[in-house]
C-alpha cells in the first residue's frame, strides 16, 4: 500500500516495552495488509475494515458519497440478498459500526468467533457484488438524511461544525464526509456504483483485527472474503495545514435555554513528534477547565478539551453554559496560562496517572484494538505508535507541556450556537487564547 | 457490628453469564466479584437501590443531586483540591449514574491500588460532608444539565410520556428532577436521603478486573465491614407506578422536526411477575429479527426508518413498547400501519417457531458480547440486574429460563399484556398548529 499523502517521522527510534509481542502483519494475495493481534481471553473477536482517503475521496458534490455508497451496499449482495443477509445478521448478532471522517471510512464488525468467517464473507460480497435494489437506495437515503437532520437539529453536535466555519473555511476537511441534505438527495445508482467501483482496491484499504483466531486461520478466512477485491490504489494530494491569521467566530442564533461553544486551534500534524505532547498538554488543560469552569465557577455542565488524531490536527476546547461570555473567556484565560508558566506539577502527574488507567482501559476492548492499530498505521505509518503513545507521555515535564503549547496554538476558531436576544451578540467576540 | 463475611446465599456462577461469586456481608452489603486479567485494572462499581422511584414532588431530584455529589468532599478527604489530589494519585477514573429505578456510583484504576481505591469509595459512600457552599456550586451546574436536556429532540416527547403514563406520580420517572427542587436542595435534605437509602443492606459493591476472588472478598470486607447497617429503605415495598386505563393517541409537537410514533402497553414486574419476563425478552427479541414480519412490514416496505417492540425489565414502570423513527411527513400513516401491525402480532400464527429459537439464540450471544470487558459487566450488567430483579439469581439463571421459553408461553405473555389491554400512542411530529386526529 503506498500512502503518499503521509509523511512519516516514526515516533520513537526504537520500540518500547509497551508494544505488544502478540501482533502479526501479512498481505493477502491481492495486496491488502492485515495487523493482527491475538487476544484469547473470550469469544469476541473485533475487526476493522479501513477504507483510506476521507475527505480527500470527495469534492464538493460529492460529499457523503462514499458513507451513502457504502451503506447501500451493506443492504445486500448477490450472494447474500436483503432477506438473506437480514437472516445473517439476525442469526449471528452482529454489530456492525461505521464512522466516516477526514482521513478514512471505517466498518468495525465485533462477533462472535464462529460467526467470523460467514459474516465476512458476506461483506466481501456485499462491496463487491452488492444488490443496490432501488428499494433499499431510497430507504438508506431517507435514514441517511435523517440522521443528518437530527445533527443538525442538537446544538451540542453541531456546534462542532459552526466552528468548523471559522476555523477551517475552504479546506479539505470542510468537505463533509457525511455528507449534506443536498448532496445526499441528489446521489444516482450510477454514482453508487462508481464510487464502489473507484474505491473497493486492494491499495486504498487495510484491516485491523483483535481477538482469538489465530493469524494463520485469519489469513485463510480473509483470503476467500477479499482476496478477491481488486488490485489498484488512489493517490492523494497531502492534506494542507490549517492557516489560521486571525482570532474568528461564528455565531449562530437558536432559542436554545443555554449556550454552546467551540474553539479551535493549530496542532502538531500526525507523526509529529510535538504531537503526543501537545495531547499531553490537553489532557491537563481539560482538568483545569473541569477545576475553574465547574467546580470553582459553576458556569458548566460539560467542558473539555483535547486535540483530534487525524493527518492534519486541532486542538480544541468545548463548554455548554448559560454564560457564554464569561465562560469562554476563562476557558481561553485557562488556556492562554497553560502556555504562559508551567502547570502544577501534581496535576501533571494526577493526569498521566488517569491516562495510564484509560490506556489500560482502552486495552481491554478490541473495537479499540483495532481502531488504534488502524489509526496509526494509516495517519503515522506504523501502528507501533499506537501503543508507544503512552511511554512518551509519562516522561514529560509540567515544562515540556507549557513549551509545546507556546509552540502550536495561535489563533483560535470559535463558534458559539447561542440565543442571541438573551444574549447579546455585541458581546460575542473571539477570545484571544494568548 | 461484627465485620464476618457471612457465607449467605453464596453464589458462584460461570457459562452463560459473566463468572462472579457473591456473598454477603454481616452489615447486609452484598459484595459481588468477577475476576478478569486481560488488562491490569479493577473496576469498583457500588450500586444502590434507589433512584427517581423512591421520590416524592419535594425531593425530586435528590437522587441525581447526590450523584453530584458523591465524588466530593468526605470527611477523609476534605476539600475539592485535595480530593482531585488524590484521584490523581491513584490513577483513578470515575463517574456515576442516576436512573429512574437505580443508582450507581464507579472507578475503575490500577489493580496495585486496588486497596486504595476501596477505601476511597468506601469513604465517599459512608461520609459526604455535603458542604453547603459546594452544593451551592452544584446546583448551577445540574440546572446547565438540566437546560441542556430542554435542547434534545425529543425532550417534548419525554416529557408527553411522564405525564400520560406515569400520570400518578411522573415525578418518579425523572431522574433529573424539577428545578425548585434542585434550587431548594440542602445538606439536611441530602442527609436524611443518605440515611434512608445509602446503606450496605440497599447496596452492592461490584468488583471486576484484575483481581482474584479471595483477595477481593477479604478487603472488601476489612474495608467496608463498619458501614452500619440501615434497614430503613422502603425500594422494596414502593407502588406501581406505570398505569394506561384507555387507549390514547397523544400528539406532541416537534419543533427540531424530528419524527417518530410509539405504542405502549404495560407490562409484567420483575418483582411480582418475573416468570412472565421471560416469554416477554424472547418475544421481543423476536420482533428484533430483521427476516421477519415486523421489521420488513415496518421499515424494509413501511415508513419506518428504524423499529423495535420490547419489554423493558423494571419493577414500578415495567413496559412494553413499539416504536421508531419516521419521516416527520408520514408520522400518521407510521402509527396506522403501527397499530395495525400489533393487531396482527397478537396471533399465534405471526410467530414460526425457527425464529423463536433465533430468538433465544439471539439474546445469548447478546449477553456475550454486551459483557465483553470487566468494566462492562461492573458498570452496564450487574448493577442492574442486581437493583432491578432484586439479586443476582435472576441474572445467574437468566439463560437458562430463556431455553424452556415455548410458544405457549409466548401466547400466554401476549394474552396477558398485549389482547384487548389498553395502550398510549404518542406521535412526534411539527404540529405547526395544524388540526391532528
Amino acid at each position: 500500500m503506498k500512502i503518499i499523502f503521509l509523511t512519516v517521522v516514526v515516533l520513537l527510534g526504537s520500540l518500547h516495552a509497551s508494544v505488544p509481542a502478540d501482533v502479526e502483519e501479512f498481505t493477502l494475495s491481492n495486496g491488502i495488509p492485515v495487523i493482527t493481534r491475538t487476544i484469547d481471553n473470550n469469544e469476541i473477536e473485533g475487526i476493522s475494515f479501513f477504507i483510506i482517503g476521507g475527505s480527500s475521496a470527495l469534492t464538493e458534490e460529492t460529499q457523503g458519497l462514499e458513507r451513502f455508497s457504502l451503506e447501500c451496499a451493506m443492504m445486500g449482495s448477490e450472494d447474500f440478498p436483503g432477506p438473506q443477509w437480514r437472516e445473517l445478521m439476525d442469526r449471528t448478532q452482529a454489530e456492525w459500526t461505521s464512522s466516516f471522517n477526514y482521513d478514512y471510512s471505517r466498518y468495525h464488525l465485533k462477533c462472535i468467533s464462529e460467526d467470523m468467517p460467514v459474516l465476512l464473507s458476506a461483506f466481501g460480497d456485499c462491496l463487491l457484488n452488492p444488490e443496490l435494489g432501488a428499494q433499499a437506495f431510497e430507504q438508506v437515503r431517507e435514514s441517511t438524511i435523517q440522521d443528518l437532520q437530527e445533527k443538525y437539529n442538537d446544538p451540542d453536535s453541531w456546534i462542532w461544525f459552526v466552528a468548523n466555519d471559522a476555523f477551517m473555511p475552504g479546506h479539505t476537511y470542510r468537505r463533509l464526509p457525511d455528507g449534506t441534505d443536498e448532496t445526499v438527495s441528489s446521489f444516482t445508482a450510477e454514482d453508487v456504483s462508481n464510487m464502489l467501483d473507484e474505491r473497493i482496491r486492494s491499495g486504498n484499504l487495510l484491516i485491523t483485527h483483535a481477538g482469538p483466531t489465530e493469524p494463520e486461520k485469519l489469513r485463510d478466512i480473509l483470503e476467500l472474503s477479499f482476496g478477491e477485491i481488486p488490485a489498484g490504489e488512489q493517490e492523494f494530494q497531502q492534506v494542507e495545514a490549517f492557516t489560521v491569521n486571525n482570532d474568528t467566530i461564528v455565531v449562530q442564533h437558536r432559542e436554545v435555554p443555554t449556550a454552546y461553544a467551540v474553539v479551535k486551534f493549530n496542532a502538531p500534524p500526525q507523526g509529529h513528534e510535538d504531537l503526543q505532547p501537545f495531547n499531553a498538554a490537553l489532557t491537563v488543560v481539560n482538568d483545569l477547565l473541569w477545576q475553574v469552569l465547574r467546580t470553582d465557577n459553576a458556569l458548566t455542565y460539560s467542558t473539555f478539551s483535547g486535540a483530534t488524531s487525524y493527518r492534519e490536527n486541532w486542538g480544541y476546547m468545548y463548554i455548554s453554559t448559560p454564560q457564554p461570555v464569561l465562560a469562554c473567556s476563562l476557558m481561553a484565560g485557562v488556556l492562554a496560562e497553560a502556555i504562559e508558566k508551567p502547570m502544577d506539577e501534581n496535576v501533571v502527574r494526577g493526569t498521566i496517572e488517569k491516562s495510564r488507567t484509560l490506556e489500560n482501559l482502552r486495552a481491554a476492548s478490541k473495537d479499540n484494538q483495532c481502531w488504534m492499530m488502524g489509526n496509526f498505521e494509516i495517519c503515522t505509518g506504523d501502528w507501533r505508535n499506537a501503543y508507544t503513545v503512552f511511554d512518551n507521555f509519562s516522561e514529560l515535564s509540567a515544562e515540556d507541556l507549557r513549551a509545546v503549547l507556546s509552540r502550536w496554538v495561535g489563533y483560535g476558531g470559535w463558534g458559539i450556537i447561542a440565543d442571541t436576544t438573551v444574549v447579546p451578540i455585541d458581546q460575542l467576540h473571539p477570545w484571544p487564547l494568548r | 457490628m461484627k465485620a464476618l463475611i457471612l457465607l449467605f446465599i453464596p453464589l458462584i456462577f460461570t457459562a452463560s453469564a459473566a463468572d462472579f461469586e457473591s456473598r454477603q456481608l454481616d452489615n447486609g452489603l452484598t459484595v459481588i466479584v468477577s475476576p478478569d486479567d486481560i488488562s491490569p485494572i479493577i473496576t469498583i462499581c457500588i450500586a444502590v437501590k434507589t433512584g427517581a422511584t423512591c421520590e416524592t414532588p419535594h425531593t425530586n431530584g435528590l437522587a441525581h443531586f447526590y450523584e453530584h455529589m458523591f465524588f466530593k468532599g468526605n470527611e477523609a478527604l476534605q476539600d475539592q483540591t485535595t480530593y482531585n489530589q488524590r484521584m490523581g494519585e491513584l490513577g483513578i477514573i470515575r463517574n456515576g449514574t442516576t436512573a429512574t429505578e437505580k443508582v450507581q456510583y464507579f472507578i475503575t484504576l490500577g489493580s496495585e491500588n486496588f486497596r486504595e481505591g476501596l477505601e476511597f469509595m468506601y469513604d465517599a459512600i459512608t461520609s459526604p460532608l455535603f458542604d453547603m457552599e459546594e452544593m451551592e456550586r452544584e446546583r448551577e451546574v445540574i440546572m446547565n444539565e438540566h437546560d441542556r436536556g430542554l435542547t434534545s429532540p425529543f425532550h417534548n416527547l419525554t416529557l408527553a410520556k411522564e405525564e400520560v403514563i406515569f400520570a400518578d406520580a411522573p415525578w418518579r420517572q425523572s431522574a433529573i428532577g424539577v428545578p425548585e427542587v434542585i434550587q431548594a436542595a440542602a445538606p439536611s435534605a441530602m442527609h436524611a436521603f443518605q440515611e434512608q437509602y445509602y446503606t450496605p443492606d440497599n447496596s452492592a459493591l461490584i468488583i471486576t478486573g484484575d483481581v482474584e476472588y479471595e483477595d477481593a472478598f477479604r478487603m472488601a470486607e476489612e474495608q467496608f465491614a463498619g458501614w452500619e447497617y440501615g434497614g430503613r429503605s422502603n425500594y422494596d415495598s414502593l407502588p406501581r407506578l406505570i398505569s394506561i386505563e384507555r387507549d390514547t393517541v397523544v400528539f406532541v409537537d416537534s419543533p427540531s422536526g424530528a419524527g417518530y410514533v410509539s405504542v405502549i402497553y404495560e407490562g409484567p414486574s420483575i418483582s411480582t411477575d418475573p416468570g412472565d419476563s421471560y416469554p416477554a425478552d424472547v418475544w421481543g427479541s423476536y420482533l428484533a429479527l430483521m427476516s421477519r414480519e415486523f421489521y420488513t412490514d415496518l421499515v424494509t416496505n413501511g415508513p419506518f426508518i428504524n423499529v423495535y417492540g420490547s419489554y423493558y425489565t423494571q419493577r414500578y414502570s415495567p413496559s412494553i413498547t413499539f416504536g421508531g423513527m419516521v419521516p416527520p411527513d408520514r408520522a400518521e400513516e407510521a402509527l396506522d400501519l403501527l397499530l395495525e401491525e400489533i393487531q396482527q402480532l397478537q396471533s399465534p400464527d405471526y410467530y414460526d417457531e425457527e425464529g423463536i429459537e433465533l430468538a433465544k439464540e439471539e439474546l445469548r450471544r447478546h449477553r456475550i458480547l454486551v459483557e465483553e470487558t470487566s468494566r462492562d459487566v461492573a458498570v452496564e450488567s450487574m448493577p442492574f440486574w442486581w437493583v432491578v430483579a432484586g439479586s443476582l439469581d435472576y441474572y445467574a439463571t437468566y439463560q437458562d429460563s430463556l431455553e424452556v421459553v415455548e410458544p405457549d408461553d409466548i401466547n400466554e405473555f401476549l394474552e396477558t399484556w398485549i389482547v384487548d389491554k389498553p395502550h398510549a400512542a404518542f406521535v412526534l411530529m411539527p404540529l405547526d398548529g395544524k388540526e391532528v386526529r
